[in-house]
């Protein structure tokens, strides 16, 4: 689903969670291109990583999402998102000396 | 910046099909300066057509490609449609609902061919890279003329016409040709 910090950041170097908040959200490309006023090609090529936003597109998608910028784009690559609320639980292979 | 994800009845969603039908076009396109320039230009009026005709189906061929008006494969550079460019809408003679119907109709149409940010920088992107090839092609040109000598370009006589419409047509349609040849792979809007 993190397409972009699985595959690499596509031709813009920027890793981005658009697609997991997106599909969080039960959202389509149609309907998040319509909230942006850009066209639905835009968000698909953000996704995927092959285009860097502007300021203002990047800002109001942190805006719809309720999100910092910082948390939907990224130099580096994403943590998965269950990864970073509930942390990483040893188990029991890794307990045992 | 591409208009449709069908056009003409094929998917231009993939960019393989989309490098196919711009070869098609050039292919097109070459065959019929090839063959239209010799015959316009040695008989005017051709089975009673003038070469204007020819001249305006050429010019309307670079349409098919879109960029310059609404209806082609790429969407208008402008972001409006070329009657709203050229007549200012007179709504004198209309009553108050088709007034509201033509505005609602021209807003719909202002919507559908609107080019966002990225749209926008693909089209200046695309515009200085035409533009780039023409000026060094031109710089090749008049190197090659002024190497080659005026007495011997008398020889070269008969690619004039096909030249200079070729030239119509690159100028009419290069940014194009370069938006479809380029624009990745297209998502589906769901």
């Amino acid at each position: 689903m993190n397409s972009t910090s699985e595959k690499g950041p596509g031709e813009s170097g920027l890793y981005n969670r658009i697609a997991v908040l997106r599909a969080e959200r039960g959202i389509s490309r149609q309907a998040l291109a319509d909230a942006m006023d850009v066209n639905y090609q835009t968000i698909g090529f953000l996704e995927r990583g092959d285009y860097s936003p502007s300021l203002k597109l990047a800002f109001s998608l942190g805006e719809y999402f309720g999100l910092p910028v910082e948390a939907i784009f990224s130099k580096q690559p994403f943590q998965p998102l269950s990864q970073q609320v509930y942390g990483t639980r040893t188990t029991e292979a890794e307990r045992q000396p | 910046m591409i208009e449709k994800r069908i056009f003409p009845g094929i998917s231009l969603a993939r960019r393989k099909t989309r490098r196919r039908l711009v070869v098609g076009y050039w292919a097109f396109v070459l065959l019929l300066v090839g063959c239209a320039s010799p015959i316009v230009f040695k008989h005017p009026t051709v089975f009673g057509v003038r070469a204007w005709v020819c001249i305006n189906l050429i010019v309307g061929l670079t349409g098919f490609l879109g960029g310059n008006d609404r209806g082609g494969a790429v969407r208008a550079f402008q972001g409006r449609t070329a009657g709203e460019r050229r007549t200012p809408p007179d709504y004198s003679f209309m009553t108050v609902e088709d007034v509201a119907a033509k505005i609602e109709a021209k807003e719909q149409a202002e919507k559908e061919c609107r080019l966002d940010e990225r749209d926008t920088n693909l089209r200046n992107a695309a515009h200085f890279k035409a533009y780039v090839f023409m000026r060094k092609s031109a710089f090749f040109v008049i190197f090659a003329l002024i190497a080659l000598g005026i007495p011997r370009l008398s020889r070269l006589e008969f690619l004039r016409e096909p030249l200079l419409w070729l030239l119509l047509v690159v100028f009419l349609s290069l940014p194009q040709t370069l938006i479809l040849w380029t624009e990745p792979d297209m998502e589906a809007p769901e």
